[in-house]
This record gives C-alpha cells, sequence and structure tokens, in this order.
C-alpha cells in the first residue's frame, strides 16, 4: 500500500501540472467562456491544496488511512473535471458555441437563473451534467453530432434542463414522493374484504408498486412535464416519437425510466384543453393512441402505473413549477402551416420546434427545405 | 437522453459532502496526533472540521433512530449499517459517544476515528456505484 500511496501521490503531481497548464491556456484565449473558466480555476486551487496535504500526510505515520481518502477524491475530481470540462472548453466547435447561446437565452427566457453559463459537446446522447461541485451554474450539455437534424428529438434539451430545475429545489422530489407515498397508503387502506392471504399478496403489490416510483423515475417524469410546460405541443410530439421510434411496448416496466406510455399520457394530460383540441394534435395523438393499441398491456402495468396517480403526479408537477418557478408557461397553439413557413430569425426555441412539427406532420415534403432555412433562425 | 442528468447530480452532491468530511477527518485526526504544525493546520480549520464530523454524526444517528427515505442522504450509509451483521444500537450507542467527545472537544479515539472512517467508506463505497454507472470503465 506505501507504494501505491506515493505512486498515486505522484500521479497526481502530474495531473495538476497538466490542469494548471490547460487552464493557463485557456485564460490566454479570449473566446474561453469567463465563468466556466473561473470555476474551474477556484476548483483547480482546492485540488492544489489537497494534494499539498496529501504530500505531507502520506508520509505521517497514523495518517496513511486519511492519505489514501484524500487521493481517492482527487482522483475523482480529474476524471469529472478532464472529462467534462477541460475536453469540453478545448474543442469548442463553431456549432456548439452557437447553440451554446441558444440555450443560455433559453435558460434566461424561462427563468433558470441560477444557469450562468453552459457548455455544449455534441459528442454524445442527450444528456446534461447539470452539477459540478456542488453548482447549477454551469451545467454542460450533451447532444449528438446531429442533433439539429434530429428535429423530433430536440425538445428533448427542455427535458435535459428539467434536471437542473429538480436539482434545484428539494421540494420537487419531496412532493412527488409524498404523492406516491399517499396514492398506495390510499390503495391499502381501501382494500375490501378477502382472504388474510390475498390481502397481504395484495399490500406486498401496493409496497412493490410503490417501490418502482423511485428518485430516478421521478425524476425523469418530472423532466418530461417540465419539456411539456415550457415548450407546448412540441414536446408531445417529441416524446411520441421517442416512443414510438422503438419497438418497445408502451407499458413496459423498462428499468430507470417511467414507461413510454405514461410519459406520452401525463405530457399531453398538463397542456391546456385548447392545446390539446387542436385538430392537428388530436389526430397526432390518435396516432399515438393507435400504435399503443397494437400492444398487450405489459403486466404489472396496471398495479404500478395506475391513471389516477399518473395524473396526480402530472398535476402536482404542473402546479409546482407554476408556484416555484418563473418560467413562463407554453400556452401557444400549434401555428398554422402557412405560420409555421414562414418562421424569421428572431425567432425563440420553443416557437420553432412547435413550427417545424407542423411542418413534419402536415408537409413532410417540405421539410428538408424548411429545415435548412430555419436550422439556425433561432435567438 | 440518458439518466446521467440525474444520476451525476446525486453523485456531485454525495461527492462533495464525503471530501468535506474526509478532509475535516484527517484535520481532526492530524491535530490530535500533534501533526497540525507539520500539515500548517489553523485552530479555525480544526474547530470548523469537528463541527462538520458533529452535523455528520447527529444526521447519522438521527437517520439510524427514523426510517429514511433512499432519497436521504444518510440512506446508503443506513442501508450498509442495516445489511451487515453489526447490531444498529451499537451503532447508536457508539455514534452518541463520538458526538459526545466532539461537542465537548475531547479528543477521540482511535476506534472512534476507524468508525467515522468506516461510515465514510460507506458513503464512498456508494459513489464509486453511481460513477460505474456514469462511466464505461
Amino acid at each position: 500500500m506505501p507504494l501505491y500511496r506515493l505512486a498515486k501521490a505522484a500521479e497526481h503531481a502530474v495531473n495538476i501540472e497538466w490542469m494548471r497548464g490547460k487552464l493557463q491556456a485557456f485564460r490566454a484565449d479570449p473566446t474561453c467562456p469567463g465563468h466556466i473558466l473561473s470555476r474551474l480555476e477556484q476548483e483547480f486551487k482546492k485540488a492544489e491544496e489537497g494534494l499539498a496535504l496529501l504530500d505531507v500526510a502520506a508520509s505521517m505515520p497514523g495518517l496513511e488511512d486519511d492519505a489514501d481518502a484524500l487521493s481517492k477524491d482527487l482522483d475523482g475530481f480529474f476524471q469529472i473535471t478532464a472529462v467534462h470540462y477541460v475536453a469540453g472548453l478545448e474543442r469548442r466547435t463553431a456549432l456548439e458555441t452557437e447553440l451554446r447561446q441558444v440555450l443560455i437565452n433559453a435558460c434566461a427566457r424561462l427563468s433558470l437563473n441560477w444557469i450562468q453559463d453552459m457548455l455544449v459537446r455534441l459528442s454524445d446522447f442527450l444528456a446534461i451534467y447539470p452539477l459540478y461541485r456542488k453548482g447549477l451554474d454551469m451545467p454542460v450539455f450533451y447532444g449528438p453530432p446531429n442533433l439539429l437534424e434530429s428535429f423530433l428529438s430536440l425538445a428533448g434539451i427542455y427535458h435535459e434542463l428539467g434536471h437542473s430545475v429538480f436539482l434545484a429545489k428539494k421540494i420537487f422530489l419531496a412532493q412527488l414522493a409524498a404523492e406516491v407515498k399517499a396514492y398506495f397508503d390510499g390503495e391499502k387502506s381501501k382494500l375490501g374484504p378477502m382472504t388474510p392471504e390475498l390481502h397481504a399478496r395484495r399490500l406486498a403489490e401496493f409496497d412493490d408498486a410503490a417501490l418502482y416510483w423511485d428518485d430516478l423515475r421521478l425524476a425523469e417524469l418530472f423532466c418530461d412535464l417540465f419539456a411539456s410546460y415550457v415548450c407546448g405541443p412540441a414536446n408531445v410530439i417529441s416524446v411520441m416519437d421517442l416512443a414510438m421510434a422503438r419497438e418497445l411496448p408502451p407499458t413496459e416496466l423498462i428499468s430507470d425510466y417511467p414507461p413510454n406510455a405514461v410519459r406520452v399520457w401525463a405530457c399531453h394530460h398538463i397542456l391546456s384543453d385548447v392545446q390539446k383540441t387542436q385538430p392537428l394534435l388530436e389526430e397526432a395523438f390518435a396516432d399515438w393512441q393507435a400504435y399503443e393499441g397494437k400492444f398487450p398491456v405489459t403486466p404489472n402495468y396496471r398495479t404500478f402505473c395506475p391513471p389516477a396517480l399518473v395524473q396526480k403526479l402530472a398535476e402536482t408537477t404542473a402546479e409546482m413549477i407554476a408556484a416555484q418557478l418563473h418560467a413562463p408557461r407554453y400556452v401557444e397553439i400549434l401555428p398554422s402551416l402557412d405560420e409555421a413557413r414562414a418562421v424569421a430569425a428572431g425567432i425563440s426555441l420553443e416557437d420553432l420546434l412547435n413550427a417545424g412539427a407542423v411542418v413534419l406532420l402536415q408537409a413532410p415534403g417540405e421539410f428538408n427545405a424548411w429545415h435548412k432555412a430555419a436550422r439556425l433562425l433561432v435567438a | 437522453m440518458s439518466t446521467l442528468g440525474f444520476t451525476s447530480g446525486k453523485l456531485d452532491q454525495e461527492q462533495t459532502r464525503l471530501e468535506e468530511l474526509s478532509r475535516a477527518l484527517l484535520v481532526l485526526h492530524a491535530a490530535q496526533l500533534g501533526h497540525g504544525h507539520d500539515l500548517k493546520l489553523t485552530q479555525e480549520q480544526v474547530t470548523e472540521a469537528r463541527r462538520q464530523l458533529l452535523q455528520f454524526v447527529e444526521q447519522l444517528a438521527d437517520a439510524l433512530l427514523h426510517p429514511v427515505p433512499p432519497s436521504h442522504e444518510m440512506a446508503p450509509v443506513v442501508q450498509q449499517i442495516l445489511s451487515s451483521n453489526a447490531v444498529p444500537s451499537d451503532w447508536s450507542d457508539d455514534l452518541a459517544a463520538v458526538a459526545a467527545a466532539l461537542r465537548g472537544n475531547s479528543p477521540l479515539s482511535e476506534a472512534e476515528i476507524a468508525l467515522l472512517r468506516k461510515a465514510l467508506g460507506f458513503i464512498r463505497q456508494h459513489v464509486a456505484e453511481s460513477l460505474s454507472r456514469t462511466r464505461p470503465r
């Protein structure tokens, strides 16, 4: 162990030197996002102090275990900082830089004021790294290189921003978890007369169902609903695409996420009646329902995802977003095809996504040309 | 779409908390062993380390007494204690002794330091599991 301890300290020293060099290079680059750089410099200083402490502690009798813990912490710092931030600052393409500004503008429009800057990296699946060293101020947004071309996925941007929102206030998780508990406790209390064995089995089923709604699934459902709240019908169409693009039974109890049937239903449910009753959205939703109807309902789905619970979670989320945030609700209906064809520079990303959805659904033959013209109109 | 948003957020919360507590334990332990001067520790740092560790011990003791939801920051430690052969009331007694020592500015015994290190080790194990969900290797 002493050999490994000293070897690891020597490796940390090389990493410190490497990161110092990178930060100096970023500081010399006037295009480098200033807030991100300042934060990285602050955290780097702490890592330098940690290494200095480690160097001394590693050779002190009695402190070996403490030194090892410090060493592991430094490892974690280097890996996260290098992978998400150093790599992101080093390889900024013109498109990533442009999209970064679009997303920063969207955050400002949605009053996500804690986000001060952002890195965009078009090198991975749609995702977000929302929290860095206790701060939600500089997330890294990931998307595939063809993100802008994958138009139906684009509303997923708001789902990812939803993760930052979800982490910003503990009440979101606490309240949704409380709703799940209250629902299944209520169901247990409503059980009528039955044999003790059946009663015990039913109670166990409700316990399993309550456990199914873990933090991760509640977070993912919250993010879907946040996206619907701020982006409206375009998000519903996007979630339908997410569900229909794969041949997965909509009621399948998949790992990590709620079933697709729940995600689509909930996202659609929190739209306004005016939005839901637009003929185009009604038609698209009927398409989804026809697709959903082709699959048998997965065993346990009705116990784990009862409509009354999903409705409660959807409505509670919408109420919490309204009460806790200043994010404007997207209340617009889908534009007419003519309006969608006429999108112009300065349009918000939310409006553009709704317009594009109309072109895709009503005039798919025009979409390629529309997309080329509309691709970077957003403000 | 991936679960990175949720898993990495939880991971950062756990990792930064673990770092603070590990650093606090190092500071207190070093000061007790008379290495404070070598590590250039100030009295303020030692007092702050004591405060952080006391807060952790009190939270853990409370979580052992009352059931905590899986989202609770102490849940990984409580789960490990409950799933081990240890008797939770033994842990509670030991934590009460550690808390009393921290409150009274008394030195912690090596056994008490080891107890804190074990509790932090449970968090570290959970962090490692979460990390493996966000990394290919």
